[in-house]
C-alpha cells in the first residue's frame, strides 16, 4: 500500500512540487498588497473554490488514466485488498495537495506570524488545513465521478458544492468538511473494486450513495424549474421585478419612495389625523433603515464574517481585531511596525465578542455601540441597548438624530450619542419592532411636527416560502409611546408553487437541505423569522408527488426485476423523497439487471 | 489428458486450493444490449500446461479474461478461477494469478529498478532468479525508466515481472500483439525457456498461429462466444483435412459437402477443407466426378483459419 503511495508521488511529485512554487508566488504577491489573513467571504471563498477545483482536476485526471479497462485491471489486480489500494491513491493525492497547498500556506502564516506585525491568530493556522479538506473534498469528488457509476457518480460533487453555503463557523465549518471528506473518501473506497460498474449492493454504501444522488438531483430540478419559470415570467412581461410592480405588492413596497410608503401604509388608517399625516408625510423626507448584517462575528471563525479592522488615519495606525487576545491589535500604516493593543474603554479591557466594523471608527459589540476615539486613542462606549438586545445595522442620521436598529426595536438617539454617548444623550424612544428581524425589509421613519411615523414593512424572503409580507405603521410622540397608527396586508407578488417550490418538490430533500446546511452553525439573533406554514395546497401537491413516484417506482422496480427487499426499500424511498428518489431509481437501475 | 466435459454440479465456493480446474465456467454468459458475445459458454481447463485460446476478434476472450478476474459482471451462468468464484476473488488469490496483456501497462514514470522492488515486496513467493533470467534476454536497465523502454522491453519486463510473482495461473492476452518479429521471438523464448512456466498453468491468447503451435499443449478455440474446440493442436489438426480434386464444371453444391469448412477453386482445381471426415470424402469426391484427388496435410494456421473462416461474414 505504501509502495503503492510513494508511485503515485513520484508520478505527480513535479507538478505538486510547480504548483506549490506558483502558488507560493501568488500568495507572496498579493500578501505584499493586502492582508491576506483579513480578507471578507467572498475572497475565502473563491480561493476554497480554486483549492476545491485544483483537487478535483487531480481526482479526475488521476483516477481518469486507470478508469482505462486494461489500466484499471492492472491496478486491481494485485494481491491487495482494493479498499487499501484505493486509500493508497487518495493518500497520495492527499499528500501532491499538501505539498501543492498547504505548504506555502504554512510558509506565509510563518512569515506573517514572525516577520510582520500583521495579527495571525490560532484560528487562521486552521486554515490550511481547511484548504486542504476543501482540495480534498474535490478530489475525492473527482475520483469518484470517474471510478464509479457514469451514471450518477458526478453528482456527488453536490457534496463539495455545498460547502460554501455551510453556515458552520470555525471548528464546526472544519468538522463539516471532515464529514464531507470522509463521506466522499468511503464512496471512493466503496468504489473501488473490479467491477466499477455495479452499484452497491450492501444497505449502507447503498443509502450513502444514493443520499447525495438524490440531493443533487433535487436541487437540480429546483435550481432549473426555478430559472425555466423566471425566464419564462420575464418574457411573459409580466414578471414583479422585471416591470412596474404589482400595486400593494411586496416589489413595489420594497422599491417604493418612504413617503410614498409611508402614505400607502395610512391608506387604510382609521385614525383622524391619518388624512393630515398623509399630508405631512408627502411633503416630508423619509429616513429607511435596513437590517446591515445577518450574522456575527464569532469568536474562532476561520474567516471575517464581517469585517473587523479600521484605520486610525490620524496617527497613522490600522487596527485589526485579534480573536486570540480579543482586542485591537496595532500596525503602523507607514512602517507596518506594531503598535500596541486596544482594548475597550480606559483600562482596555477585552472584548466579549469580536466586534463588527462599520466603518470610521464606530463597532458593534452585539448590543453595544462603541467608536474610537483618534483623540484619547481608546475605543469608548457610546450606548448600550437592553440586555439581550443585538443591534442589527449601523446607525443611520435622521435629522438632527440617529436611528439605531435592534433585533427587537427601533430607537432613536439624538445625533450626538455618537461623540457624547447615551449617558448624556438617552435614547428619544424606543419603538418595538412588530415582527421578527429576520423578515424585516425596511423600516422608514417620518418626522411630524410632534411626533414621528416609523412604517415597517415585512416579507423579506417572502419569495422564497417566508412569511406573509405586511406593513405596520406607529406614531411616536415625544414622550416615546408607540401606537400602531395603520396596518395592510402586502401581496406576495410571487405565486404559491414559485414560493414554496423547495416544499412541494420534495419536503423530505428540503429538510435534508436545511439539516445540512445548518448542522454545527451557531444561533444568530439576527436571523430569527416567523415560521411560515406551508399552505394545504402545498402540502396536497407534494403529496400527489410522492404518492405517484412511489407507484411508479414500484412499477419501475418490477419492470428491472429488482429483488424483494430492495424492490420495497427503493419504493419507500420514492414514496418519502418524491421525484429526486425516483430519477435516482433510474439512474441506478435504468434497465433488466441480467441485461 | 485434455477434454471437453460435460456440465458438472457447482463446484464448492469456498475450494480454491485444492480445484482441479483453474478455470470452469457454466453456461457463462455476456450480452452488451442486444449483442450476446458470450453464448452460455461451458468451459473447464485443468491444471498444468498451456491452454491456448483463439478465436476471431470478437469472439469473447478478452471478455472470458475480464469475467474471471471479476472485471465484468457476467450476464448469466457462472464463472470460477482456482475454484472461486470470479465475483468474490480475494487479495491472495490475486496475488495466484498473474496477467499479462497487450498493453503492457506499467508506471511509465517508475524506474525498472523501483517497478521490481515494489513487486518483490508485494508477493511473497517473489522469484529473483526467475525475474532475472527472463529479464537478462532484454537490454533493460534497473535505471532506465519504464516509459524509455521500447515496445520489446517492455512486454519481456512484464513477464519477468509476472513469471516472478510465482504465479499458479498465468493469463497472457495477446502479449506479443504489436511486437516486431525479434521481439516477439525473445518473448515467446522468454516463456518457453523459463523455469517458471514449469509451475503453473498458462493460459495464452493469442492470434499468432505460430506461437500456439510452438507453445500449446490445449488448444481452445472460441467462435462467437461459445466452445468451437478444446483438444491438443495436433488433435485438431488431425480434425480438417485438405483434399484437392479435379472435378469438372463447378464441382458438388457447397450446402452438400459433408464437414465443409473452406473450398476455393485454384488453376482449374477445387481445394475443400473438412472438418471430421475420413476417407470416405474422397469417395464422395469421385461420386461428385472427381478424377485425381490428393488429401493434403493441414498445419494449425489454415486448420484454424478454416473453421473461424466458416461462418464468418464476408463481402458478396
Amino acid at each position: 500500500m505504501l509502495d503503492l503511495l510513494k508511485a503515485e508521488w513520484l508520478r505527480f511529485r513535479a507538478l505538486a512540487a510547480t504548483v506549490a512554487l506558483l502558488h507560493l508566488g501568488v500568495i507572496a504577491f498579493y500578501g505584499r498588497m493586502v492582508d491576506l489573513l483579513q480578507q471578507p467571504p467572498m475572497i475565502v471563498q473563491a480561493v476554497a473554490a480554486a483549492y476545491a477545483l485544483a483537487g478535483l482536476l487531480l481526482g479526475l485526471y488521476q483516477m481518469g488514466s486507470y478508469r482505462r479497462p486494461n489500466r484499471w485491471l492492472n491496478l486491481l489486480h494485485r494481491p491487495l485488498p482494493p479498499a487499501r489500494i484505493a486509500l493508497a491513491l487518495a493518500g497520495a493525492g492527499a499528500l501532491l495537495l499538501t505539498v501543492a497547498l498547504v505548504l506555502p500556506m504554512l510558509i506565509m502564516l510563518a512569515g506573517q506570524e514572525w516577520m510582520s506585525a500583521r495579527v495571525v491568530d490560532v484560528r487562521h493556522w486552521l486554515l490550511p488545513l481547511a484548504a486542504l479538506l476543501s482540495a480534498m473534498a474535490g478530489y475525492l469528488a473527482g475520483a469518484y465521478a470517474m471510478v464509479g457509476v457514469r451514471r450518477y457518480a458526478p453528482l456527488v460533487l453536490i457534496l463539495p458544492a455545498m460547502l460554501p453555503f455551510s453556515n458552520a463557523v470555525g471548528i464546526g465549518a472544519i468538522a463539516i468538511q471532515v464529514l464531507v471528506v470522509a463521506w466522499l473518501l468511503y464512496l471512493l473506497v466503496t468504489a473501488f473494486r473490479p467491477d466499477p460498474g455495479r452499484i452497491p449492493e450492501r444497505p449502507l454504501p447503498l443509502i450513502l450513495t444514493a443520499l447525495p444522488v438524490q440531493l443533487a438531483l433535487y436541487l437540480v430540478l429546483l435550481t432549473a424549474g426555478d430559472i425555466l419559470f423566471q425566464l419564462g415570467w420575464i418574457m411573459s412581461g409580466t414578471h414583479p421585478l422585471n416591470s412596474v410592480p404589482p400595486r400593494g405588492g411586496l416589489v413595489e413596497a420594497s422599491r417604493a419612495e418612504g413617503p410614498d410608503l409611508v402614505v400607502a401604509g395610512l391608506a387604510a388608517s382609521r385614525s383622524p389625523e391619518a388624512p393630515l399625516w398623509r399630508e405631512q408625510v408627502s411633503i416630508s423626507d423619509a429616513f429607511r433603515i435596513q437590517p446591515g448584517f445577518d450574522q456575527l462575528p464569532v469568536r474562532g471563525e476561520l474567516t471575517n464574517s464581517v469585517p473587523i479592522e479600521f484605520e486610525d488615519e490620524e496617527h497613522q495606525v490600522h487596527w485589526t481585531f485579534s480573536h486570540d487576545s480579543m482586542r485591537f491589535e496595532g500596525r503602523g500604516t507607514i512602517d507596518g511596525a506594531p503598535r500596541g493593543s486596544l482594548g475597550l474603554g480606559e483600562s482596555g479591557a477585552r472584548f466579549q465578542r469580536p466586534p463588527v466594523s462599520l466603518g470610521e471608527g464606530v463597532m458593534v459589540d452585539a448590543g453595544r455601540l462603541v467608536r474610537f476615539d483618534p483623540e484619547i486613542g481608546r475605543i469608548v462606549r457610546r450606548l448600550a441597548l437592553p440586555a439581550g438586545e443585538t443591534i442589527a445595522a449601523a446607525p443611520v442620521p435622521v435629522g438632527d438624530a440617529v436611528a439605531i436598529l435592534s433585533d427587537k426595536a427601533l430607537y432613536l438617539y439624538d445625533a450626538q450619542v455618537l461623540e457624547e454617548g447615551d449617558a448624556a444623550f438617552p435614547a428619544r424612544w424606543r419603538a418595538p419592532l412588530p415582527g421578527p428581524i429576520g423578515d424585516l425589509e425596511r423600516a422608514d421613519i417620518v418626522e411630524l411636527l410632534d411626533a414621528h411615523l416609523v412604517s415597517f414593512a415585512y416579507g423579506r424572503g417572502n419569495p422564497d416560502g417566508a412569511a406573509a409580507p405586511f406593513q405596520t405603521i406607529l406614531r411616536v410622540d415625544s414622550q416615546g409611546r408607540a401606537i400602531a397608527v395603520g396596518a395592510r396586508p402586502l401581496k406576495s407578488d410571487f405565486p404559491l408553487l414559485s414560493r414554496f417550490r423547495d416544499r412541494w418538490l420534495s419536503p423530505a430533500m428540503n429538510m435534508v437541505r436545511h439539516a445540512m446546511l445548518n448542522l454545527f452553525a451557531p444561533r444568530t439573533p439576527l436571523t430569527a423569522a416567523a415560521s411560515a406554514p406551508t399552505p394545504p395546497s402545498i402540502w396536497a401537491l407534494a403529496l400527489a408527488l410522492c404518492l405517484g413516484s412511489l407507484t411508479a417506482a414500484w412499477w419501475w422496480t418490477r419492470r428491472v426485476a429488482l429483488p424483494g427487499r430492495e424492490r420495497v426499500g427503493w419504493t419507500l424511498a420514492a414514496g418519502a423523497i418524491g421525484l429526486p428518489a425516483l430519477i435516482s431509481l433510474w439512474l441506478f437501475h435504468p434497465r433488466r439487471q441480467a441485461e | 489428458m485434455i477434454r471437453l466435459l460435460p456440465s458438472a454440479p457447482e463446484a464448492p465456493v469456498s475450494a480454491p486450493s485444492g480445484a482441479e480446474f483453474v478455470v470452469e465456467t457454466i453456461g457463462l454468459t455476456k450480452s452488451y444490449g442486444g449483442k450476446t458475445v458470450l453464448d452460455r459458454l461451458d468451459l473447464r481447463l485443468p491444471r498444468g500446461g498451456i491452454h491456448a485460446i483463439v478465436g476471431a476478434n470478437g469472439a469473447g476472450k478478452s471478455t472470458l479474461f475480464r469475467i474471471l478476474l471479476g472485471f465484468l459482471g457476467a450476464s448469466g451462468g457462472t464463472a470460477r478461477l482456482l475454484g472461486r468464484d470470479s465475483r468474490c476473488l480475494t487479495a491472495d488469490d490475486r496475488r495466484r494469478v498473474g496477467f499479462v496483456n497487450e498493453e503492457h501497462s506499467l508506471p511509465d514514470w517508475m524506474k525498472v529498478g523501483t517497478v521490481t522492488a515494489m513487486q518483490r515486496r508485494l508477493y511473497p513467493a517473489w522469484n529473483q532468479p526467475v525475474f532475472e533470467t527472463v529479464i537478462g534476454s532484454y537490454n533493460v536497465d534497473p535505471g532506465q525508466k519504464v516509459g524509455q523502454l521500447s515496445r520489446g522491453e517492455r512486454a519481456g519486463f512484464n513477464l519477468a515481472l509476472a513469471l516472478a510473482q510465482g504465479p499458479e495461473l498465468l493469463i497472457l492476452d495477446e502479449p506479443t500483439l504489436g511486437l516486431d518479429v525479434v521481439a516477439k521471438r525473445a518473448f515467446m523464448e522468454s516463456l518457453m525457456y523459463s523455469q517458471a512456466t514449469e509451475a503453473c498453468t498458462i493460459v495464452y491468447c493469442s492470434h499468432q498461429m505460430e506461437e500456439i503451435e510452438r507453445l500449446a499443449d490445449n488448444l481452445i478455440i472460441l467462435e462467437r462466444g461459445r466452445l468451437r474446440n478444446m483438444s491438443p493442436p495436433e488433435d485438431f489438426c488431425a480434425r480438417v483435412r485438405h483434399f484437392v480434386a479435379d472435378v469438372p464444371f463447378k464441382g458438388p453444391d457447397p450446402a452438400s459437402v459433408p464437414g465443409l469448412l473452406q473450398v476455393q477453386r485454384i488453376d482449374g482445381l477445387h481445394h475443400y477443407l473438412v472438418l471430421d471426415q475420413g476417407d470416405g470424402f474422397a469417395d464422395f469426391l469421385r461420386a461428385a466426378g472427381a478424377r485425381n484427388i490428393i488429401d493434403q496435410p493441414v498445419g494449425l494456421d489454415e486448420a484454424v483459419n478454416a473453421i473461424l473462416g466458416q461462418h464468418h461474414a464476408a463481402p458478396r
